[in-house]
C-alpha cells in the first residue's frame, strides 16, 4: 500500500489530504514543517511527499534542498498557494514531480498523486525519480480542460459513443441520425462550445465537424476536439458545391461527407469507420464470415467487404506462418453467384500465399460449391471439428 | 566596433532615454496603419455597417484579399472559388474580422530591411504565432467566459514591444553608424529588449486602442495573476512557456523557469497533460506563412 508523507502547517489541509489519501487506500503520515518532515523521514520511508511551501520553523524549499543534499529522492508534490515563478523554479530545480496551487479540487490532488505514483494506468517508462522536464500533470472529470481521470485521456472513466455531429443546424443532426441504423450512437452539437464539453465528457469514433458554423474557425475547433479526442477520426462537413476534399483534408480532417447527405455516401461512410471486421472474424486460422442482417441493396457492398478481408486476412495468416486456413462459410447468405465469386477469389490469393483452403458450411453451400467446376475440387466439410481433423 | 565597455553605456543610456520617454509620453509609437483602423473602428458597433466596412477594406487590396481568402479556406467553409467582399465579411464575421484585420496590421510592425532585424522579428513572430494559437486553444477548453479570439490576439501581440524597440535601436544605430559603426553590440541591443519591450507593448495597445485584456496580458506576462485564475492573461502566460518549452524561442530559456511556469499555470487553469500535449505536438503543422505572408 503506498504511503504518503503531507508536510503542512495548516492542520486543515492536512486533514483534508489524509481523509482523501485514504479514501484511494493509502498510508498517510503528516508532519507540521519541513524540520518534523526531515525528522520523519528518517524513521519511515514513504513514496510520495506532499510539500508546502510557507510554513514556520523550516518552509518547503529549504525542507527540500536538505532532502536531496542527503541523497534521498523520493517525488515530491508542490502543494501550495504560492504561485512566485522563482520559488516554484527552485524547487524544479532540486526535482519536484508536480504542483498543485491551493485551493485545489479534490480530483486535482487524485489526479496528480496517482499519476506520481504511476497508478493512473499511463504506464510506460516510469521517470526515475522528479524530474524537471515533461511535468506529469494529470487533471479530474470536472476540470474544465479535463479529458477525464487520470492521464492519457482517462477515456476507460468515460462513456462511449460512435459519432459526435456538430452543427449549428439540428436538422442536419435529424437527417443524419435517419440515414444511421439504430446500432450507430449519435449525439448532436449546435456549438463549439457544446462540442468541447462532449468531448470531455465522454470517448467518440468520429466527429463530424459543419465547416460553416458562425462566428466558428472550424479548423482550430477540429484541433481542439482532436487534442480531446486523440483516437477519433475527425471528417468534415462541407457543401456539395465546395468542391474537391484535397483542401479540406489538407487542414487536418480525415475525411469529407457532403450536405445534402446522400444514402450512398452515408454507406460509404460508414463502411469506412463502422464496419472494419464486422464480417470476417479471425481466430488462429480459422476464418468465419459474420451474417448479414442488413438490406438487399447492401448486400453487395457485403460481399465485396467479405472479399477484400478475406484477401487481407490471408496475407496476416500467411505472414504467422500458417499454412492451412479454415474457412467458414455458415453464416453467409445463399447467393450462389457472389459465393462462387468469393470463394474462387480467396482460392487464387491462398494459392498465391502458399497457403491450403479448407471449406465449413452448410448442405446448401457446398450444393452451391459444388455445382462449379472452379471450386467443386474445394475440401468441404459440415463442421470446424471434421476440417480440422482433416488437416 | 565600440569598446565592450562603451557599448555598455550606450545601451544602458538609450535604455534610460526609451524609458524616459514612455514614462512621458513622448515615445514616437508605430501608428496602426489607417485602413485597418477605420475598420476596427466600424467593427467596434456590435450592429456595423457592412457596406461601409466593405468600402474601407476595398481601399486596401492586400487586406480584402486576405479576407476573401480567409472565407473561402476549410477554416470557415470553403465556397465554390472567389467570393464578393461583403459575402466573405458576412461568412467571416464580427470577431474573426477583427482577429484577422489586427493580426494584418501586426505583420507589418515585423517588416524590416534589415537582414539582422528580419531574421530577429521572424522568430518573435514565430514564437507571437505560436503563443496566440495555443492561447486560443486553452481558451477554448477551459470556457467560462473567456474568449479565444481575444487570447489569440493578446498571444499574438504579448511580445509586440520586441520589434518595435528593435527597430528603434535600429534607427538610433543607423544615425550614429556613420560616426561609430555597430555601437551596441547583440548581448547589450537584447539586454534593452528584454528589460524595456513590456512598456513598449503596452504603449502600443494604448496607441493602437487594443482591449484592456489585451493590454493586461502585455503588460503582466511575468508572474500569474492568483486572484483571477482563468483571466487572459494567465492563459497567455501559460502557452507562452508551452511554446518555450517546445523550442519557439526567441532567445535562451532558462528550462527549471519555463518548466515552473507550466506547471502552475497547469494548475491555475486546471489542465489535462495528455490534452495540452497533443494541442502542442501538432503545432509545427498549424503555422502558417511568415509575417507578411
Amino acid at each position: 500500500m503506498p504511503r504518503i508523507l503531507t508536510i503542512d502547517d495548516s492542520s486543515t489541509i492536512r486533514s483534508i489530504i489524509t481523509k482523501q489519501m485514504t479514501d484511494l487506500g493509502f498510508e498517510v503520515d503528516h508532519a507540521e514543517d519541513g524540520q518534523q518532515g526531515l525528522a520523519k523521514l528518517e524513521e519511515i520511508s514513504v513514496d510520495l511527499i506532499l510539500l508546502d511551501v510557507t510554513m514556520p520553523v523550516m518552509d518547503g524549499p529549504t525542507m527540500l534542498t536538505a532532502l536531496r543534499e542527503r541523497g534521498d529522492r523520493t517525488p515530491v508534490i508542490m502543494l501550495t498557494s504560492e504561485s512566485k515563478r522563482s520559488i516554484v523554479a527552485g524547487a524544479v530545480k532540486l526535482g519536484i514531480e508536480d504542483y498543485i496551487l491551493k485551493p485545489f479540487k479534490p480530483d486535482e490532488l487524485r489526479g496528480k498523486v496517482m499519476k506520481a505514483l504511476r497508478l493512473d494506468g499511463s504506464g510506460g517508462a516510469a521517470s526515475a525519480g522528479p524530474v524537471a522536464a515533461n511535468p506529469t500533470v494529470a487533471s479530474a472529470p470536472s476540470a474544465p480542460m479535463g479529458g477525464g481521470g487520470g492521464g492519457g485521456g482517462g477515456s476507460a472513466s468515460r462513456q462511449f459513443t460512435d459519432i459526435l455531429v456538430v452543427d449549428d443546424m439540428e436538422n442536419v443532426h435529424k437527417k443524419l441520425r435517419s440515414l444511421l441504423p439504430a446500432h450507430v450512437s449519435m449525439t448532436g452539437s449546435v456549438s463549439a462550445r457544446d462540442a468541447l464539453t462532449h468531448c470531455q465528457e465522454r470517448v467518440y469514433r468520429v466527429v463530424v465537424v459543419d465547416l460553416v458554423i458562425p462566428d466558428v474557425n472550424s479548423v482550430a475547433l477540429m484541433n481542439q476536439l482532436r487534442a480531446l479526442q486523440p483516437h477519433a477520426v475527425m471528417v468534415a462537413l462541407a457543401l456539395r458545391s465546395a468542391g474537391d476534399a484535397s483542401d479540406v483534408k489538407g487542414q487536418g480532417f480525415n475525411d469529407v461527407i457532403y450536405k445534402p447527405f446522400e444514402s450512398a455516401a452515408i454507406d460509404d461512410f460508414l463502411s469506412k469507420h463502422f464496419e472494419v471486421d464486422d464480417v470476417l472474424a479471425i481466430d488462429g486460422n480459422i476464418l468465419s464470415c459474420a451474417a448479414f442482417s442488413g438490406k438487399e441493396d447492401k448486400l453487395d457492398r457485403y460481399f465485396t467487404r467479405l472479399r477484400t478481408l478475406c484477401h487481407e486476412s490471408l496475407e496476416k495468416l500467411a505472414s504467422a506462418c500458417y499454412d492451412d486456413t479454415i474457412f467458414d462459410l455458415s453464416a453467409v447468405p445463399l447467393r450462389n453467384d457472389k459465393i462462387v465469386r468469393l470463394l474462387m477469389d480467396s482460392d487464387k490469393e491462398a494459392k498465391k500465399l502458399g497457403i491450403a483452403l479448407r471449406l465449413v458450411g452448410t448442405p446448401e453451400i457446398k450444393k452451391v460449391v459444388g455445382a462449379v467446376m472452379e471450386t467443386a475440387a474445394m475440401p468441404f466439410f459440415a463442421t470446424r471439428a471434421e476440417a480440422q481433423a482433416a488437416g | 566596433m565600440a569598446s565592450a565597455e562603451m557599448s555598455k553605456r550606450l545601451a544602458s543610456e538609450l535604455e534610460r532615454i526609451v524609458l524616459e520617454r514612455i514614462a512621458g509620453n513622448r515615445l514616437v509609437l508605430p501608428a496602426m496603419p489607417s485602413v485597418p483602423q477605420r475598420c476596427l473602428d466600424i467593427l467596434r458597433d456590435p450592429d456595423y455597417n457592412v457596406r461601409k466596412l466593405v468600402k474601407e477594406l476595398e481601399a486596401e487590396p492586400v487586406l480584402s484579399l486576405l479576407v476573401v481568402r480567409a472565407a473561402n479556406a476549410a477554416s470557415y467553409g470553403r465556397s465554390n472559388g472567389m467570393q464578393a467582399l461583403d459575402q466573405a465579411v458576412v461568412r467571416i464575421g464580427a470577431r474573426g474580422l477583427k482577429t484577422l484585420i489586427t493580426e494584418y496590421a501586426v505583420n507589418e510592425l515585423f517588416e524590416s530591411s534589415n537582414r539582422q532585424l528580419k531574421e530577429a522579428n521572424r522568430r518573435v513572430w514565430e514564437h507571437s504565432i505560436v503563443v496566440a494559437l495555443l492561447a486560443r486553444d486553452i481558451a477554448a477548453l477551459i470556457g467560462g467566459g473567456l474568449e479565444p479570439d481575444t487570447c489569440y490576439l493578446a498571444g499574438l501581440l504579448h511580445d509586440i514591444g520586441k520589434p518595435v524597440l528593435a527597430a528603434m535601436i535600429l534607427e538610433v544605430d543607423r544615425k550614429l553608424g556613420r560616426a561609430t559603426p555597430g555601437w551596441i553590440d547583440l548581448t547589450a541591443w537584447t539586454q534593452i529588449i528584454e528589460t524595456s519591450h513590456r512598456k513598449v507593448g503596452v504603449a502600443v495597445a494604448a496607441e493602437w486602442k487594443l482591449p484592456d485584456p489585451i493590454a493586461a496580458a502585455i503588460r503582466d506576462c511575468s508572474d500569474y495573476d492568483g486572484a483571477d485564475r482563468t483571466s487572459v492573461g494567465n492563459v497567455v502566460r501559460l502557452a507562452n512557456a508551452l511554446a518555450k518549452r517546445e523550442g519557439y524561442t526567441t532567445g535562451p530559456i532558462d528550462a527549471a523557469d519555463v518548466e515552473a511556469m507550466v506547471m502552475v499555470g497547469m494548475s491555475m487553469l486546471g489542465g489535462d497533460t495528455s490534452v495540452v500535449d497533443r494541442l502542442v505536438n501538432n503545432i509545427g503543422s498549424r503555422l502558417p506563412a511568415g509575417p507578411g505572408g
